[in-house]
């Protein structure tokens, strides 16, 4: 009996010093609370950089659509970072992929987005270039035929909202921050919304009357981070707010992250109009 | 809810079968006892002391513990009900059902409790489950409790569970381990010498499940350690009359609701010295605690789920006046030193005259810690020198002369000194200074028939109604213990079984309040019945530095005890 109880008293004992006291080191007593939607003053610099956002809907079974591809990605040289592009995949007969081996490019927030801006029956492809209106309509266009005149439209205003956007990682788990600088007083309500883009996508792809089996997908809109129409922006909206959000990204689990950018854009909460955009590598 | 009326109509119907049975009589070569105790409450508005109406017109709080013993089984529960909770309980309690269960094996070399159990570590400093029906208080162990004697003089313990929070369990998990060992019992030459040692070293830890506390930084919140441990070393060496009692703790980090979420370890020491031989003992006691409220649950502020205990230093003064400003011990951060000499005149000495003469002086001055402030949440919290004293908290000095003047007549006269800062339990204002004069004569008239009388008188300098700034704004003092006051009271024990007693407290300048009461009990056995009626200023219960607010009342109180 006695050496049942020291042999028991010593396994407690061990058991209890090896797994009974949490550290945690300087410096570490706080962690970001992942609290997504929580808008605190920012004291970041913000530059004032009028972006624009062009949003192309395509699919793989869409012939003309790499032609597309070519403009913007000649628009996409030409003008840098002023120009953000994501290519949604939509749930169409044009989005389906070809090959049963290769990856559905199509996302639920994205059909969203087609059906409110293009309606079921769209034809692709077809882009919005910062969600502009003409007359009562959207101001959708064929990005094949160019549209750097809309483009220079657009960089040329001077923005009213400035935007910097950082991708950084706690914990092995991405996330964005983003700080919006007003520069005039704004009295709209303003929504902000995150994707997450991905290039190097290799799927088969029509062109024309062929087949292309490695063709190479580029700013495919992987997920929306936050709701497709955005997450509230918390301000007062006078000219020199500057206000920041951290949201973290639970990145999907079939992104490369190697290959992937964040794209912010804030929009009129009511007209869905975007007033300006943001980029960058997600780290 | 309903879980808890099936356990209580199962285990009720157990007691009562035993009850039946017998009244502390054989169940089965078994043995079974109890106690019931029923206290109760009328009490209606008085503007003056601040009393309230009752809705419920009666509040009530009842407890009976029943135990089985046989052989080395035994198995208990206990009763209670709140319906509704007496003034000053925590609402919380209010309702009925088993708040307590175990059943226990018990051997020379080995003891195993199930269910809900109490035990301590030491003076408590990490670890102390223990109830006190008057404080309100019950933090229970729920789970297995194991003792081991592998030799003489070594014991060994062991604990796991949940603690008790009102009718529910804490989330936070209680393990703990702790061994003693008695040189005396241990080693054979060492039986009865004179010199004494044993020593104890202890550790107990806490898990409880993460959750979100925002910390100070927008957008930030802790990073919480989920296990928190608490160890400590304590000695008690003696040689004849002399004993030297030492303990020191030390706690993890443990950010919590109760030191405002900072990550500083926290530590406490306490040692204890004492003299004693016939007709006079000295006693000297030293503490020192920083950042050391442990709880189970981080975000509990109030009474419950506290898993260590830090004893109190100061004297526990049973007369009233004396007690009026107790003091409540500061988990968080105090160091106070205590003194006290007892001496017996011998008789037929100057002093001691016929039938000797007790004298006991006794004084106790506790402090904050002086501390730098380094952040709040989610910080280091604070700096702090280890014998820099901070605010004075609290500080008497007791002398107390008892003497027998005839066969039948002793006089006991008191005389305190006290110093107390009001923010220690939450009022407001400059430190109280209070004196105190007690003189108690008892009469023993017969061999059944004891005479009692006390009159005592506070002088203090606070006063009721002046004004202070708190936080930049002008708040009035409310605390009805302001004031010069007189008691007296006048208590009669007659024929053995009955007492009757009649008091009056009166705040005769700068206080307010004429607190009357009259009691009248009676004895039969082991059954005890009181009631009362009067009014009872509010203020502070504290029994070891612990503490229960207590609200005004004005009204009918009684009692019944019974054991069996």
């Amino acid at each position: 009996m006695k050496r049942h109880i020291i042999f028991a008293a010593i396994v407690c004992a061990a058991l209890m010093t090896l797994t009974s006291c949490d550290k945690v080191e300087e410096g570490k007593y706080t962690i970001f609370s992942g609290a997504a939607g929580t808008w605190f003053n920012s004291n970041e610099n913000i530059p004032d950089t009028q972006r624009a956002f062009l949003e192309k809907y395509t699919g793989v079974r869409c012939k003309n659509c790499p032609e597309a591809d070519e403009v913007i990605h000649a628009a996409m040289e030409k003008y840098g970072d002023r120009l953000n592009v994501a290519s949604i995949h939509f749930n169409n007969s044009f989005g389906e992929p070809i090959k049963p081996t290769d990856p559905d490019l199509r996302t639920e927030k994205g059909n969203s987005w087609c059906d409110y801006f293009m309606g079921s029956s769209a034809a692709l492809p077809s882009a919005l270039l910062n969600r502009g209106r003409s007359g009562g309509s959207w101001d959708s266009f064929d990005p094949a035929a160019g549209f750097d005149d809309r483009v220079d439209a657009v960089i040329g205003n001077q923005a009213s909202i400035g935007l910097l956007m950082n991708a950084g990682e706690e914990e092995g788990k991405p996330y964005a921050e983003v700080h919006i600088g007003f520069n005039r007083d704004i009295t709209e309500a303003l929504t902000l919304t995150i994707l997450v883009i991905e290039d190097d996508i290799h799927t088969s792809q029509l062109r024309g009357r062929e087949q292309l089996d490695d063709y190479q997908q580029n700013h495919v809109l992987r997920q929306i981070v936050t709701d497709e129409w955005g997450m509230d922006v918390v301000a007062d909206g006078k000219t020199g707010t500057k206000r920041m959000v951290r949201v973290p990204v639970d990145l999907r689990s079939d992104c490369a992250r190697g290959n992937c950018s964040l794209i912010a854009f804030v929009s009129y909460k009511e007209s869905r109009e975007i007033v300006n955009s943001v980029s960058c590598r997600l780290k | 809810m309903k879980k808890r009326n099936n356990r209580i109509v199962l285990l009720t119907a157990l007691c009562v079968a035993a009850g039946a049975v017998s009244q502390a009589q054989v169940l089965g070569g078994g043995h079974v006892s109890g106690n019931v105790q029923l206290d109760g409450q009328i009490s209606k508005a008085d503007s003056v002391i601040g009393s309230t109406n009752v809705a419920e017109k009666l509040l009530s709080n009842m407890r009976a513990d029943v135990l089985y013993t046989n052989g080395a089984i035994s198995a208990g529960l206990r009763i209670e009900g709140y319906l509704n909770p007496m003034l000053g309980f925590d609402a919380k309690y209010k309702g009925v059902g088993v708040a307590n269960y175990f059943v226990s094996y018990q051997r020379e070399r080995l003891s195993i409790t199930a269910g809900n159990f109490y035990e301590q570590f030491g003076n408590g400093m990490i670890l102390r489950a223990y109830e006190d029906r008057y404080l309100g208080m019950d933090n229970a162990l729920r789970g297995l409790s194991v003792t081991g004697r592998p030799v003489n003089g070594v014991t060994l313990k062991g604990v796991i569970g949940k603690q008790r929070c009102y009718w529910d369990y804490g989330r936070g998990l209680v393990r703990g381990l702790d061994g003693e060992v008695s040189f005396n019992s241990l080693i054979k030459s060492l039986e009865g010498s004179k010199f004494h040692a044993t020593v104890g070293a202890g550790f107990v830890s806490k898990y409880e499940e993460d959750e979100t506390v925002n910390a100070e930084q927008p957008g930030y919140k802790l990073n919480l350690p989920l296990n928190v441990g608490a160890g400590s070393v304590r000695m008690d060496l003696g040689y004849g009359g002399f004993s030297l009692q030492a303990e020191y703790a030390r706690k993890g980090q443990d950010p919590s609701i109760m030191n405002s979420y900072i990550y500083r370890p926290g530590e406490a020491l306490m040692v204890n010295a004492t003299y004693s031989q016939r007709g006079f003992s000295a006693n000297v006691q030293a503490k020192r605690v920083d950042n050391m409220s442990f709880k189970s649950v981080r975000s509990e502020s109030g009474q419950m789920l506290y898993i260590n205990y830090i004893p109190a230093i100061t004297k526990q003064h049973t007369y009233a006046f004396l007690s009026m400003f107790p003091y409540a011990t500061q988990a968080t951060g105090e160091m106070g030193l205590q003194g006290d000499v007892m001496y017996k005149f011998k008789k037929g000495t100057a002093l001691g005259g016929k039938y000797g003469t007790d004298l006991h002086i006794n004084s106790a001055i506790i402090t904050g810690l002086d501390t730098t402030r380094v952040g709040g949440a989610g910080t280091y919290g604070y700096n702090s020198k280890w014998l820099k004293c901070g605010d004075l908290y609290y500080g008497d000095v007791t002398v107390e002369v008892a003497k027998k003047l005839s066969s039948a007549v002793k006089l006991t006269a008191t005389y305190g000194y006290q110093v107390f800062n009001p923010e220690v339990d939450g009022h407001i204002g400059n430190l109280h200074h209070n004196n105190v004069v007690v003189c108690d004569l008892t009469w023993k008239v017969n061999k059944k028939n004891v005479l009692r009388f006390e009159g005592e008188w506070l002088g203090s300098d606070s006063k009721y109604g002046e004004k202070f700034m708190v936080g930049g704004v002008e708040t009035e003092n409310h605390d009805r213990r302001c004031g010069d006051w007189l008691m007296g009271l006048v208590e009669y024990n007659f024929l053995s079984k009955w007492f009757v007693s009649v008091s009056d407290q009166y705040a005769y300048r700068d206080g307010i309040g004429n607190y009357y009461n009259v009691s009248l009990g009676y004895n039969y056995g082991a059954t005890r019945l009181q009631i009362g009626y009067g009014k009872q200023r509010e203020g502070l219960l504290c029994i070891g530095g612990v503490c229960r607010q207590v609200p005004a009342s004005n009204g009918l109180t009684f009692s019944l005890t019974t054991s069996f």
